[in-house]
């Protein structure tokens, strides 16, 4: 086996995992774009510099490939979605929570569906700010931006989650037509 | 929890509480998906097919540039060779006729080393030597003439080449020591490793892959080829080999060749379809005109016969100043040589040349394709009427010319 892949492997796999398991929000999806982090990764070894960490190297490459697949999908799902917005949201929150969610309290699982109602850039920055707790500047890195735009971005991020939190509270036990009236 | 009450602090706190999600998969697992892409692409670098690519086109290149170039090129070399080729290779043959005939070696010897001196000079001089001495007067032309060889003591062979294009077929003259006891188709087999054929400029084609056998009482040459011969590919391969069969053996005393294919008899000669038999013309004449082949590097051109066959001399004449058909073979004759009349008298061929034919040395070449065409047409001699000079090489014009042998000789030793 390579060198580089276990070494690779050993220290960052199961973070790298988990921020695309957050991103996409799918074990099986995010399996195989780990092994697409990968391949970017073992093609580029030879011309990785050392002027960022390894590790916010690993996360720009995971957040590139990330950002690619959306780019794929939206070929027709996202825009057909984004058509019949309402119903979008519906179906996403209906789908079922994987087993490691299941077990969490009320909170955390209102907030695992929260998430993916924010934008791809305020969900990478909350995924790598407060679930891999990076810090400001490891995140600007590994996404490429200043950290005032780290910062900007995550303070709307906590905006929106917050409303939205608000929002699934407030509605528990309504209805969907209310809560669409009320919007 | 109430609405309002959701604070930053709060929200990070449920952030952080969110679960680690781990793969399951082993870390082999996950490389055996990916190693099929990482390894593949580092075995085969990114130039490695342009490279292909280019080697190709420089393959191509080199082996049509001589075909681009080819027929002027020829045309231009022959003029060249033409003036310049009698010093060059007279050196070239005085090897040849110093192991050649070996009972006059010591007089040889001698006129060799006086040739050596004479080299840089020009052809006049060489005349004068070939008179002071008894040395071969006719060592720097093309063809085999009666008087350099002794018949008695040497085998006259004629194999047919192709040439380094396999476009023309050239007939090439070894002279070997006659050896006791040993039948003319044998030293005919034995002698074709010896060829040169890559070093006169030809394609290497002998010795041929078969086996010979020669009956003796019924005068019958058996050839035996192997199921994959190289001689049933290609119109080029079957029509060389036809042709040199037929040219080689037209002189060996043979009544009939029988072509066998391990054992079976018939040989498939592709455009011929199979062949049991190869027909042996002996005697008849053939009637072809001779055309130079300038090869590279050689200092007289090759004279090859036409595949044609002329009804007169006049014909064959006609087409040494055309060239062949298709412009691979350069004209023997220059456009400046007239005949006023040509005619057979008791069988040699009288040649007039209308007043303002002007030959010099460099007609040498030409006058040799005119001796070795007229041998074609049953003529025992040529004679020419109205020439403006005396001597051309080691021929007197006031004479009657002698007919060559064969053409091209080379030396093998």
């Amino acid at each position: 086996m390579n060198s580089v892949f276990d070494e690779l492997y050993q220290k960052y796999h199961h973070d790298v995992f988990q921020f695309l398991f957050y991103m996409v929000k799918s074990r099986e999806l995010a399996e195989d774009l780990v092994q697409e982090v990968y391949i970017r990764v073992l093609k580029a070894y030879d011309r990785f510099e050392g002027k960022s960490s390894e590790k916010t190297w690993l996360f720009s490459i995971a957040k590139n490939v990330a950002i690619d697949h959306f780019r794929k999908q939206k070929g027709w799902k996202q825009r057909l979605l984004e058509s019949f917005d309402m119903s979008a949201r519906q179906v996403r929150d209906d789908q079922p929570l994987p087993e490691e969610m299941a077990l969490q309290s009320e909170e955390i699982q209102l907030m695992y569906k929260c998430l993916d109602q924010c934008t791809v850039d305020q969900r990478m920055v909350i995924i790598m700010r407060y679930i891999h707790e990076l810090t400001i500047s490891e995140t600007a890195e590994a996404l490429s931006w200043t950290e005032s735009k780290v910062k900007t971005t995550q303070h709307r991020a906590l905006k929106t989650l917050k409303k939205l939190m608000e929002e699934m509270i407030e509605k528990e036990g309504m209805t969907s037509e209310k809560v669409t009236a009320k919007r | 929890m109430k609405k309002s009450q959701l604070s930053d602090k709060q929200l990070e706190e449920i952030l952080g509480q969110m679960p680690k999600i781990k793969d399951h998969r082993d870390s082999r697992d996950v490389y055996q998906n990916i190693a099929h892409r990482v390894e593949k692409r580092k075995k085969m670098p990114a130039w490695v097919i342009p490279g292909a690519a280019l080697a190709a086109v420089l393959f191509l290149a080199f082996i049509l540039s001589p075909g681009l170039l080819g027929s002027n090129y020829s045309e231009q070399k022959s003029m060249d060779s033409s003036s310049a080729d009698g010093a060059k290779s007279s050196m070239e043959m005085n090897t040849a006729s110093r192991d050649d005939t070996a009972n006059e070696s010591a007089s040889h010897k001698e006129s060799t080393f006086m040739m050596d001196a004479a080299d840089g000079e020009a052809e006049e001089k060489s005349k004068e030597i070939a008179a002071m001495d008894k040395a071969n007067p006719y060592e720097g032309l093309i063809s085999l003439y009666p008087e350099e060889t002794d018949t008695e003591t040497s085998e006259i062979f004629t194999y047919a080449i192709p040439d380094d294009q396999a476009m023309a077929i050239v007939p090439v003259t070894v002279t070997i020591p006659k050896k006791e006891g040993k039948s003319r188709i044998d030293s005919y087999t034995e002698t074709m490793p010896m060829l040169k054929e890559e070093e006169w400029g030809l394609t290497d084609y002998y010795p041929m892959d078969a086996t010979w056998n020669f009956d003796e009482a019924t005068k019958t040459l058996t050839m035996d080829v192997k199921q994959n011969n190289p001689y049933r590919d290609g119109s080029t391969a079957n029509v060389i080999f036809v042709d040199s069969m037929t040219q080689n053996l037209s002189q060996a005393g043979i009544d009939k060749m029988v072509l066998t294919t391990e054992g079976e008899p018939g040989i498939d000669m592709g455009n011929f379809g199979p062949m049991k038999e190869l027909p042996i013309n002996t005697g008849t004449s053939k009637r072809r005109a001779y055309l130079f082949l300038s090869v590279e590097g050689m200092p007289n051109p090759y004279l090859v016969p036409t595949k044609e066959q002329h009804k007169t001399i006049g014909e064959a004449f006609e087409q040494m100043w055309k060239g062949d058909e298709v412009g691979y073979l350069s004209p023997s004759l220059p456009d400046d040589f007239k005949l006023a009349k040509t005619e057979s008298n008791n069988k040699v061929l009288e040649i007039t040349l209308t007043d303002d034919t002007a030959l010099d040395e460099s007609f040498l070449p030409n006058l040799e394709a005119i001796l070795m065409t007229a041998s074609e047409f049953d003529y025992t001699g040529v004679r020419f009427t109205n020439a403006n000079i005396d001597q051309l090489g080691p021929f007197n014009l006031n004479e009657v010319l002698p007919l060559p042998l064969a053409p091209n000789k080379k030396n093998i030793n």
